[in-house]
């Protein structure tokens, strides 16, 4: 539900019992291990455990590597092994003299170590974490598991290819929900053969000695209820939010937008010889499912079902809401039950986004009724019981008011540790705070929880001593979308001169207590796409502005009102949605500095968003403030700015160029960034698309949505990130613990 | 008197048919429901137009209204599918949310009502008094302050100051059975009315306040109209006691236009309060409607406003036929 200016209000005078309390204070501890470190906590409960120390300098040095006997050495006091002396040394290159005989004979002792084979054991040599992984699995008698051959082997990395056939099993199982022993990089690699840190170790003994939690719920409130739990038939966040644990399929996105094998062994690729590119532009990707994954309801998933979803989403009767992708795919081969051969008949990034462009179904359960009617896909069972292979599976819908998840009990990759997941429907959000503060919640998501306004009551009434509030930037970016055709907006010196006159930093400080940050063109700071050349183009500077005008020809009359060149007087209406109360602020907020700045009257055009919507195709408006997505994977805004790409009867009103704008320069490199499929040539190609625009400005760039997760404290394992992009943050839900 | 029962009830049907296509094409001037799926990065408007054509929402109005009364009429079809909520039709989402509806509402107005009428009688009989300015003070505080607000303040001071009362929600989703924590609806029944009551006890109470003070003013009026009566001056000429006078003459008088009143507001059992439920979270008809129309999910505005139609209609049918039942001076032919 949108928010209502008298809601804010509500909380407004709220706040009036809201008392003020002391800010807490900061621990010391190594200057190299900021507070914010991701690792800080486990450093410090290791060295207060004497498991580890710092350098008689004082720092800590979390970034150096850590050697096999001193990894001996510490997993031997973490577990409080006593030390052993034999007589003769169990490895050669461990003698009685050395300083670690004693540890490395105890861990030895203890069956930890094995050494690499010929009595030697390395003690100098760098712990790999693919070796401190089997040495930790060891530790936790999991070894007879990683060894057993029924095993799915899965370490959901880009690098898994890199792991040691002798290591597969104990990386598997370290990087298990109910084991955590290593994380992943940013590129989502796990590194195997690259040499643990001191950070690192610190962080897996820590698991060892403080394994995972099992048990335990989160509740969860959601300002909106999904239409249904059919993930392709609509497009909602609370649906991809509710499902975040629930859906599986051969490739997932993390929220930076970097991608990773799941079900499937691997991401396609140009150099693994999996993605082949020809030369007139079609492209095959090869596929390698894993053997041995299961639905929820016990039957396996095959290429089968992989097909079946990518068929249904082409047949006309089913209400699928994007089938973009699934279209380029001419044909698929599935030489055994667990490879895909999938040929496309364009160039295209999405054909590593998943195997066919199209999410996974049980055929076994959807089949039949695509057979006998296709039509009966979009009313049937399948919308409010999904049946799917993730960690969680829904449990009960009750419609209206909440969503029940607990776990599947045949996942394949290791059981999740919360046992169940409630999120309650609770449409309003000063209700929500009132939940968070009456202690019913444990989390309210992004996008669709509580907002600036209600975080910042929430702060003021003392929630952050419980709770952790982030906020987090997300890819929405608002701005005002100008018609080029309309008489005035078709001149850049005035679009220039409406830029500069706007403070656009006081109208984020003013409407949304600063947590939002600018825009700056199509792309949301903090993309990797991002041109950062564009920061600061256009300050506020009102002088600026009006030297603009000027010398554009345009004056002012005796009322002080501004009349452009062919002598009109400029007059600015902007159309927004009705009772969608900061953009109503917004739209104020511009219009007053316009005024006061540049002598332009305007007016405020509420509308309802399918009146709204009809006026961007037919192009009868002016300038109408909204936001646009951006996803990490289409950077090249190309359906936005293209000419080819304006709605006209010709056209089919296909395209979202409501600007109407046409620019060679702009065309040229809008069709290098689409028809390429190179990172490199893509990213290049969209910074000038971004510098041509923001040049331009068919649109006013204003602020980047900003949303707030609360979450207990306590609640482990919800992943920290800037930036919110498709991926729902509870993507990784079956790692989530409450710490006891 | 049957003859003009049967040409009432014939003429009902163009009434409601009339009524049935107005508000369709008011509903569909909102958009359509998959004009928004445009902000979507992934969704091409070739999508939003194949979503168009499997709704039928590229054909004219008229056509379209057609195929919403076939549906509508067709039982099997159950009233149509909600565009936006697949998996369920119509009658299903509006049934379920009946109990709720009727449970939330019906106590409600039944409280305010029992309490106002005797508060309206005393305040009407002691005309001027401490009392009376209180209660007239307390009625429009009731009514002027906004239900959004009120309920959050309440919710703030009785489920978050104190824990009496949980914040919001129509009931909890598990219940703790022999400390067994236990899914509402497998919980024993005496278990989830206990529950379902510890959860509307704060809704309830909003909504009785807001409602009271109209009540209240109603009888008041009405109280004081009947007592300056001239039979009522007679009743006390003729040594009639003050009681007998106030409860069988005044009262009785004075409370036939608030039954009048209680009539016209029955079908505000089934409409539900919009604004209550969204601000407690509970799932009734009036925020089913306010959701459907919001997005444009036509089957389910339309059936709502149908369901309303009828019984707005059925209502007047039922008052005329009473009317010529009580008093004798009307007669139909």
């Amino acid at each position: 539900m949108k928010k209502v200016l008298a809601l804010t209000l509500a909380v407004m005078m709220v706040l009036v019992f809201f008392a003020v309390r002391p800010a807490s204070v900061s621990a010391a501890g190594f200057p190299d291990v900021p507070a914010n470190y991701w690792a800080k906590k486990h450093i410090d409960y290791l060295v207060a455990q004497k498991v580890i120390v710092g350098f008689p300098d004082g720092t800590f040095k979390p970034e150096s590597p850590v050697t096999r006997e001193q990894f001996a050495k510490m997993i031997v006091v973490a577990k409080g092994l006593s030390l052993s002396n034999p007589a003769t040394p169990t490895y050669s290159d461990v003698s009685k003299s050395r300083w670690s005989y004693g540890y490395v004979e105890a861990a030895s002792k203890a069956g930890y170590i094995k050494g690499y084979g010929g009595g030697k054991f390395g003690p100098a040599d760098p712990i790999t974490r693919e070796q401190l992984a089997v040495l930790e699995i060891r530790v936790l008698g999991k070894e007879a598991a990683s060894l057993s051959s029924s095993l799915i082997i899965a370490t959901f990395s880009n690098d898994e290819a890199k792991v040691s056939s002798w290591a597969r099993g104990a990386m598997t199982l370290a990087v298990r929900p109910d084991t955590q022993l290593l994380k992943w990089d940013k590129e989502r690699n796990i590194r195997p053969k690259a040499a643990g840190t001191r950070a690192e170790c610190a962080y897996s003994i820590y698991m060892v000695l403080k394994p995972p939690v099992k048990g335990g719920q989160v509740s969860i409130a959601t300002s909106e209820e999904p239409k249904t739990l059919f993930d392709s038939l609509d497009a909602s966040a609370v649906m991809s939010e509710v499902l975040g644990a629930v859906n599986e399929g051969a490739s997932a996105t993390l929220p930076s937008g970097k991608l990773y094998p799941v079900q499937s062994d691997y991401i396609p690729s140009v150099s693994g010889g999996t993605w082949i590119i020809n030369e007139d532009g079609t492209m095959k990707t090869t596929w390698k499912l894993k053997k041995g994954i299961k639905w929820a309801d016990g039957q396996p998933v095959t290429v089968k079902d992989y097909v079946f979803g990518w068929e249904m989403y082409l047949n006309d009767a089913v209400q699928v809401v994007s089938r973009d992708v699934a279209e380029k795919v001419a044909k698929v081969e599935t030489p055994d039950d667990y490879t895909l051969v999938v040929y496309w008949t364009t160039p295209s990034i999405w054909a590593q986004y998943g195997p066919l462009g199209a999410a996974v179904y049980p055929a076994h359960i959807l089949k039949p009724i695509l057979d006998s009617n296709p039509k009966d896909i979009n009313s049937c069972d399948y919308n409010l019981n999904p049946v799917s292979s993730g960690a969680y599976k829904v449990k009960t819908w009750s419609p209206g008011n909440y969503i029940i998840l607990e776990k599947n009990p045949n996942y394949w990759a290791g059981e999740g540790l919360i046992d169940r997941f409630i999120y309650y429907i609770t449409p309003d959000t000063n209700t929500m705070l009132m939940q968070l503060l009456a202690g019913k919640l444990d989390m309210t998501m992004p996008g669709i929880g509580i907002d600036i306004p209600q975080a910042e009551a929430a702060v003021k009434n003392g929630l952050d001593r419980t709770f952790d509030i982030r906020f987090v930037q997300s890819v929405y970016w608002e701005h005002v979308t100008l018609n080029l055709t309309d008489q005035f907006m078709k001149d850049i010196n005035l679009r220039k001169a409406l830029m500069f006159a706007l403070d656009r930093q006081e109208m984020s400080r003013k409407i949304f207590s600063g947590k939002r940050d600018l825009s700056y063109g199509p792309m949301p700071g903090g993309m990797t796409a991002f041109n950062k050349d564009l920061v600061g183009m256009y300050p506020y500077d009102p002088a600026k502005a009006r030297d603009i005008l000027t010398k554009a020809g345009y004056t002012w009359n005796s009322s002080g009102a501004l009349i452009n060149p062919e002598g009109k007087e400029v007059i600015i209406d902007i159309q927004g949605p009705a009772g969608y109360a900061v953009r109503e602020q917004q739209i104020e907020f511009m219009l007053k500095y316009w005024k006061d700045n540049l002598g332009i009257s305007g007016s405020y055009v509420p509308k309802a968003w399918g009146p709204l919507i009809d006026a961007w195709y037919d192009g009868s408006f002016q300038g109408a403030l909204f936001a646009w997505g951006s996803d990490p994977a289409g950077i090249c805004s190309y359906t936005l700015y293209h000419s080819s790409q304006i709605p006209t009867e010709e056209t089919g009103m296909a395209g979202q160029n409501f600007t109407r704008i046409v620019d060679a320069e702009l065309d040229k490199w809008l069709t290098i960034c689409n028809d390429s499929v190179d990172d490199a040539v893509r990213i290049d190609a969209s910074k000038k698309i971004q510098a041509i625009v923001y040049d331009q400005l068919p649109e006013l760039y204003l602020n980047l949505h900003t949303s707030v997760w609360a979450i207990r404290k306590g609640l482990v394992g919800t992943e920290e990130y800037d930036l919110n992009a498709i991926t729902p943050s509870s993507y990784n839900a079956q790692y989530w613990y409450w710490e006891k | 008197m049957r003859n003009y029962l049967i040409r009432r009830a014939l003429e009902l049907i163009p009434v409601l048919f009339a009524i049935a296509f107005v508000s369709f094409w008011l509903v569909s001037k909102m958009g359509d429901p998959f004009a928004t799926l445009i902000i979507n990065p992934h969704v091409r408007p070739e999508d939003i137009q194949r979503l168009r054509h499997i709704w039928h929402w590229d054909e004219p109005l008229f056509i379209r209204f057609i195929y919403w009364l076939k549906d509508f009429i067709y039982p099997k079809a159950g009233w149509g599918l909600s565009i936006l909520a697949p998996g369920r039709n119509v009658i299903e989402m509006v049934k379920s949310r009946i109990p709720i509806t009727v449970a939330f509402s019906a106590t409600s107005m039944i409280l305010a009502i029992a309490i106002s009428i005797p508060l309206g009688v005393y305040s009407a009989l002691h005309q001027y008094s401490i009392p009376d300015y209180a209660l007239t003070f307390f009625a429009f505080f009731g009514m002027s302050m906004p239900t959004f607000w009120f309920g959050i303040m309440l919710m703030y001071l009785l489920a978050v100051k104190v824990h009496w009362f949980p914040a919001a929600g129509a009931h909890s989703a598990f219940l703790l059975v022999q400390d067994i924590p236990v899914e509402f609806s497998e919980a024993p029944k005496i278990r989830q009315f206990i529950d379902t009551a510890w959860h509307l006890a704060l809704p309830i109470f909003v909504l009785v306040v807001f409602q009271m003070g109209a009540w209240l003013r109603y009888m008041r009026s009405s109280m004081l109209e009947v007592k300056h009566q001239d039979y009522v001056r007679t009743a006390r000429a003729k040594g009639v006691d003050s009681r007998t006078v106030t409860y069988k003459h005044a009262f009785r008088n004075a409370i036939i236009p608030i039954i009048t009143l209680i009539g016209l507001s029955f079908p505000g059992l089934i409409g539900g309060a919009m604004i209550t439920e969204t601000v407690f979270a509970i799932d009734g008809i009036g925020r089913l409607t306010f959701k459907a129309v919001m997005s444009q999910d036509v089957f389910v505005a339309m059936a709502l406003i149908t369901i309303f139609s009828v019984l707005i209609v059925l209502g007047n049918f039922i008052a005329d036929i009473l009317y010529a039942v009580v008093d004798p001076r009307i007669r139909y032919s």
